[in-house]
């Protein structure tokens, strides 16, 4: 919403289980960010941040 | 149990109204009845459940319009959209401005289908205005969060800081966020 290079889904976990298995997903929330950081659960806004900059950052060194 | 519950429906109603600022179109991709075309070899397990959910709450405010795909009989809309699992909700303003100027568009209140004329971002959503999406039926604890998205799509902001939202604007790559959640 902030930025039109960001494309957020939301991903009901049960009706698509194969992503879910890719991304092992054994609790919810879960959030993947470029296929390459990941959390579970709600993170406060700095640690958002942080995942979001480490996904980037891995980017640009793949 | 998908559709809106007769009790919930004036809470429903009474926060689309207090809280709706600009028009927000709900863009539903589903296989329809029709076509063997399945993105992905996605199923679609839930598009009829997602579509009569999504018709009871676009019926609930004038400032929320539904328009369905069937990508069985269309399938360069999952293309243009970028949808790779079925159903899909894309929740974006109405009208997202796609000229070069800047001007704000005049609500010419047609129904037709969005122009594939924008630029295509590698990774990012192929139309403008289309990044906030939900993956599968928005029911049960997901209904809020549906409610909440649109609210935020249609005050174009968020509840991040100011600081927070500088750096989220800075970005300049394609970036996926993908949240796997459950209805219960």
């Amino acid at each position: 919403m902030e930025n039109p290079l960001i494309v957020a889904d939301v991903i009901e976990a049960n009706e698509f289980q194969e992503l879910s298995e890719r991304y092992r997903v054994r609790s919810v929330p879960k959030t993947v960010i470029n296929d390459r950081v990941e959390f579970v659960g709600s993170l406060p806004e700095a640690k958002v941040l942080e995942a979001l900059q480490q996904a980037i950052a891995a980017e640009g060194r793949a | 149990m998908t559709t809106i519950a007769e009790k919930d429906r004036p809470t429903v109603r009474d926060l689309l109204v207090r809280e709706l600022v600009d028009e927000v179109e709900l863009l539903l991709f589903t296989r329809g009845r029709s076509a063997e075309f399945v993105p992905g070899g996605q199923q679609d397990l839930t598009g009829e459940e997602t579509r009569e959910l999504l018709e009871e709450l676009t019926s609930l405010s004038d400032d929320l319009h539904l328009t369905a795909f069937d990508v069985g009989a269309d399938p360069d809309a999952a293309t243009r959209y970028n949808v790779v699992a079925l159903p899909t909700v894309i929740i974006r303003r109405r009208n997202t401005p796609v000229d070069s100027t800047g001007s704000t568009q005049v609500d010419s209140s047609t129904e037709t289908a969005p122009s594939s004329s924008a630029p295509t971002l590698p990774g990012a959503a192929a139309e403008p205005g289309a990044n906030v999406r939900f993956l599968g039926l928005p029911g049960g604890y997901e209904f809020s969060t549906l409610i909440a998205d649109i609210v935020d799509v249609s005050k174009g902001r968020t509840d991040f800081s100011d600081a927070a939202r500088e750096v989220i604007r800075a970005i300049e790559t394609p970036v996926h966020v993908q949240v796997f959640v459950t209805p219960t």
